[in-house]
């Protein structure tokens, strides 16, 4: 699908004028589209720059799971914002979420394919494999707020505690998106490690970024991880 | 259900929404990956018209000039919503005939010029609401600057007959 380059210019330059325009009736259907290829586009892109620390086939893994990244903590965590605006007394309807969500993706991934050349050349300095994770986390993070801001500015201020609410959906989508890079990766794939599409389930984003942290200054423990949760595997002859 | 399950029945539900819906291979596409955020128009929802970006960027310029604190609580955001609702299904019904009116056959039909006479009737309609649109940003202005807001509040019944002219020609 071709992209207007405008879509381009309205996403960095007037994000609520887009977000306006697909909450029209019809608005999705004429906008979706190509806000979904830009995430898609984008997303790729960027990907595939942050793939290239390790090279070869993870140029490739990268680059199809990163939209993947930004499209899948929307879908999971957006009835959980609009729960918390019911609650707090203001309706978030739905078609307004979708288009906010829409419009927060695709400034998402535009931006951090804007920072792609950034972190190749960040990448080429020698960066090794904890400092260049924590780049990847911090490129998105850098990314991720401005779209994370879209969503939560076109949404009408809640009744009740706005700030509590506002603070709160902003902690679940963050969550959310953290989370969903952890399930899916490895981006950056290990110098030594045999590449893999996706690595086996085990503890969670925030202990694996203290844990990387730490490796980055030189203190190469916290990795021993063990299977945990829902998604673990039972103890063998535990009740 | 396994993960491979659970993402075909993803798939299956986007691509029969998109099916229902009459949408083309891009919205097809969209819908098959994101078809939660699509919903409220795979549901059915009106087509665009040609004074969609218009419409979005007036009603944006507004929301941003009553959002400014000396304009606070001169207009509830129910009655933004009424216009935003009545200037959607306006230019909508616009963006309708037009796609009629492109039909050479429909065109040039007896009851074609009817329809193109209703047509130009709903988009000046539209045009007038948007019109009313800056009127009331200007009053806006002047309520920050002078403190005058018996304007606005004539400005807003302009403009709450002007949106009941809109939903009359469509009725």
């Amino acid at each position: 699908m071709p992209i207007d380059p405008r879509l381009l210019t309205d996403l960095l330059r007037d994000p609520q004028a887009l977000v306006e325009a697909a909450d029209r009736p019809g608005g999705l259907r004429a906008h979706g589209p190509a806000l979904l290829a830009t995430t898609a586009a984008a997303g790729a892109l960027f990907g595939a720059v942050v793939g290239a620390h390790h090279g070869g086939i993870q140029v490739l893994f990268a680059a199809l799971k990163t939209p993947v990244l930004l499209l899948a903590p929307p879908l999971i965590a957006l009835p959980a914002v609009q729960g918390a605006w019911r609650l707090a007394g203001s309706d978030a309807p739905w078609r307004r979420l979708s288009a906010a969500a829409l419009v927060g993706m695709a400034r998402t991934s535009l931006l951090a394919a804007a920072l792609g050349p950034a972190v190749w050349l960040l990448f080429s300095s020698g960066l090794d494999y904890h400092a260049a994770v924590l780049a990847f986390a911090g490129a998105l993070a850098l990314a991720g707020l401005p779209g994370l801001l879209t969503v939560l500015r076109a949404l009408p201020r809640p009744a009740a505690l706005p700030r509590l609410t506002t603070l709160g959906a902003l902690l679940v989508l963050g969550g959310a998106f953290a989370q969903t890079g952890w399930l899916l990766r490895p981006f950056v794939a290990r110098p030594t490690a045999e590449v893999s599409l996706l690595r086996p389930l085990e503890e969670d984003v925030l202990s694996a970024l203290q844990a990387s942290g730490r490796s980055a200054n030189g203190v190469y423990s916290g990795w021993e991880t063990r299977q945990e949760g829902f998604l673990a595997n039972p103890t063998p002859g535990a009740p | 259900m396994g993960l491979l399950a659970g993402l075909l029945v993803y798939v299956a539900v986007g691509f029969a929404l998109a099916r229902r819906a009459g949408a083309g291979p891009g919205l097809t596409g969209a819908a098959v990956v994101a078809w939660p955020l699509l919903l409220a128009d795979l549901r059915g929802g009106a087509g665009l018209g040609p004074y969609d970006r218009r419409v979005a960027a007036g009603l944006q310029e507004l929301r941003a000039a009553l959002a400014e604190p000396a304009a606070s609580g001169l207009v509830s955001p129910e009655e933004v919503e009424a216009v935003a609702r009545a200037l959607a299904l306006a230019d909508a019904r616009v963006g309708l005939a037009d796609r009629l009116l492109a039909d050479p056959h429909v065109r040039e039909s007896t009851e074609g010029a009817r329809l193109q006479q209703a047509r130009d009737k709903a988009a000046a309609e539209v045009e007038a609401v948007l019109k009313s649109l800056v009127q009331l940003r200007v009053q806006l202005g002047l309520v920050a600057l002078a403190g005058e807001t018996s304007p606005v509040r004539a400005r807003l019944a302009e403009l709450a007959a002007r949106v009941k002219a809109l939903d009359e020609v469509g009725a």
